[in-house]
């Protein structure tokens, strides 16, 4: 349709097209391999997905056969299925927490990396590793053996060593959090953090990277002036740093939430596969895909409108 | 004035440190260099340890004394886990395969991102919506029609087990998070002057040779960054590589198939020798360019 619509277009209105927008039309050839993805892997994938959740689907020979059994699906996902439930709620969890220290912690860092220091090349080396590292085989890896060491754990729990040691000093500091007077909540909310400290700067690599080139991109010349006009440092950070950095916010709101979401660790995504693949469910495992995704969008709709209202754009 | 500058000036210098503001930077820089090392070594000490025990032989995991450094260094391991990966095989075409499929995005994604950075054409902020929702849709929903595709390509082609899944997807910017890479370049474009491509019109520049010859060159910084971060993500990846090329002679493949034998301990340290040797090349490429890395994001300029 959309074809036919540009081809009416070019012949009804050739005198009428401006030079410009004559210009603009090589857009078009820019992004064509894009636009061929899109029309031709992406969007049918999308839609074939959508249809899979009310359908049971088996790969027959040569062919996807399919079945419609209507709301089947979804109704087993909240239903039936005992661990779907569990696993969804646990994710949920754990992303809202998650996201929240990720993103704090990854502004922070970024502020920090953006003062000048002795050794501050190498400490960016350092904090972008995990952008290259982190993901894939080493994830799998450490995974598989995190698992190996709960198993091991229970058997031989008298081993020393870091961890032993780690976990020690981390109870007593608990300890004296709470003797001083801290709510429980609170330290085990430290706790948390500081435990998950190795997940945390392994999953904010690309967010420091997007706020520090935001932090880059202020211009020396509007903190020169709030000097003259007498600001300190603190007013500087809440006048200009912080309402430059409300757009790159966003950016980095919605990239966490995907890909906390999308982490093995909640194990939603594994549990996606297993059903698709080794059980042979493609309709069941795209319909709780589908649960998880409007979930995704509907966390990112909120969160989005709430940051959208306060983020200030220079032009 | 300039001697006198050099020289070490106590009452200034008292006058800069010792006082309330003096003393709370002082404090400031003794905090910020106790968390900048306690994350560099919270980011680099599982690495290094893996580095370390893959040197380590059986013995050592028995004896106590040894924690970190290996009485009885080995390079056993090692060996055995490169001719269990294949790695005379494995590796060249794992390099060349991450390297064509780096450049193809970089490429894919350039084009499209100075298509909608410098073009305002009709309906250009609908697909570029889509683009950012190619984001959004979690893996897991489209994993199973992707699959299916591939399975039944047009004209019911099997090209699972193939290399040319992740090739199609790269060419039509659908590989991994190459949305995140056309809108970084999208934003690059975006803020390039209008002069260059004004001067580049009149000399008689058409449109590609504008994107080639002017805008491309300009944008090194940046092309090097997600070419490091494709080519990192694709040698490292295991979701598509699993799904679309079982069978294949990629790293990631050749990781299931690294066998400690029996005992449990040694099961554990050969998964961890084989993960230290899958990712030692891409960190030494990283390490190589990551001046350019930072100068990308530096660049990139990517404020929403």
């Amino acid at each position: 349709m959309a074809k036919e619509h540009s081809g009416k277009g070019r012949f009804v209105r050739k005198k009428g097209v401006s030079l410009s927008e004559k210009k603009n039309r090589m857009g078009y050839l820019f992004i064509m391999p894009v636009l061929i993805g899109l029309v031709f892997i992406f969007l049918p994938s999308l839609v074939k997905s959508f249809i899979y959740v009310f359908n049971k689907v088996s790969i027959g020979f040569g062919s996807v056969e399919m079945e419609f059994v209507g709301w089947k699906n979804i109704y087993d996902a909240f239903f039936t299925d005992t661990e779907y439930v569990v696993l969804l709620v646990s994710a949920l969890r754990g992303m809202f927490f998650d996201s929240a220290v990720i993103i704090l912690f990854s502004f922070f860092m970024s502020n920090v990396l953006n003062q000048e220091f002795k050794g501050r090349g190498i400490c960016r080396v350092v904090f972008f590793l995990p952008v290259v590292l982190s993901m894939g085989i080493v994830a799998d890896m450490e995974n598989a053996n995190e698992m190996f060491n709960a198993m091991n754990a229970v058997e031989e729990s008298s081993a020393g060593g870091f961890d032993q040691l780690g976990m020690a000093t981390m109870f007593s500091v608990a300890n004296l959090l709470n003797f001083m007077g801290l709510p429980a909540s609170m330290t085990q909310i430290i706790f948390a953090i500081l435990s998950n400290m190795y997940g945390i700067l392994n999953s904010s690599g690309v967010q420091i990277l997007i706020f520090l080139s935001a932090l880059q991109a202020i211009s020396p010349s509007v903190f020169e002036a709030a000097k003259m006009e007498g600001a300190t440092k603190w007013e500087e950070f809440w006048k200009i740093t912080f309402p430059m950095l409300t757009p790159s916010l966003l950016v980095c709101v919605v990239y966490t939430v995907i890909s906390t979401f999308t982490n093995p660790v909640y194990g939603v995504m594994e549990y996606i596969q297993s059903k698709g693949f080794s059980g042979g469910q493609l309709g069941y495992a795209s319909a709780i895909s589908w649960i998880y995704f409007l979930i995704v969008i509907v966390v990112l709709g909120v969160a989005a409108a709430i940051i959208s209202k306060r983020v200030t754009y220079l032009d | 004035m300039i001697k006198t500058k050099k020289k070490f000036d106590i009452k200034n210098s008292m006058r800069k440190w010792c006082s309330v503001h003096g003393l709370m930077r002082i404090g400031w820089i003794v905090v910020r260099t106790i968390i900048l090392v306690g994350c560099c070594y919270t980011i680099l000490y599982p690495f290094l340890l893996k580095l370390i025990d893959s040197f380590k032989s059986f013995e050592d995991y028995l004896d106590p004394a040894v924690q970190y450094i290996p009485k009885y260094f080995t390079t056993s391991n090692i060996k055995a886990v490169l001719t269990q990966l294949q790695y005379k095989k494995s590796f060249p075409i794992t390099f060349l395969y991450s390297t064509l499929i780096a450049l193809l995005q970089v490429f894919i994604c350039g084009l499209a991102g100075y298509g909608f950075g410098r073009y305002k054409f009709r309906g250009s902020n609908l697909i570029f919506g889509l683009v950012i929702m190619e984001l959004l849709v979690p893996p897991q929903t489209m994993i199973i029609p992707l699959f299916l595709r591939f399975r039944f390509f047009y004209g019911g082609l099997n090209l699972i087990g193939t290399y040319w899944p992740i090739i199609i997807l790269a060419l039509t910017g659908l590989g991994i998070r190459n949305g995140l890479y056309i809108f970084m370049f999208r934003q690059n474009f975006r803020n390039m002057p209008k002069e260059l491509e004004e001067a580049a019109i009149i000399d008689g520049c058409n449109p590609f040779q504008i994107f080639w010859k002017v805008m491309m060159p300009n944008a090194v910084s940046l092309m090097v960054t997600v070419f490091l971060i494709s080519f990192a993500w694709q040698w490292t990846d295991t979701t598509y590589t699993e799904l679309f090329q079982r069978g294949t002679d990629l790293l990631a493949n050749m990781t299931a198939y690294v066998d400690g034998g029996e005992e449990e301990i040694m099961v554990l340290q050969y998964n961890n020798t084989a993960a230290v040797l899958c990712v030692l090349p891409v960190m030494l490429i990283y390490l190589i360019g990551q001046r350019f890395f930072i100068q990308g994001v530096e660049r990139s300029g990517i404020t929403g």
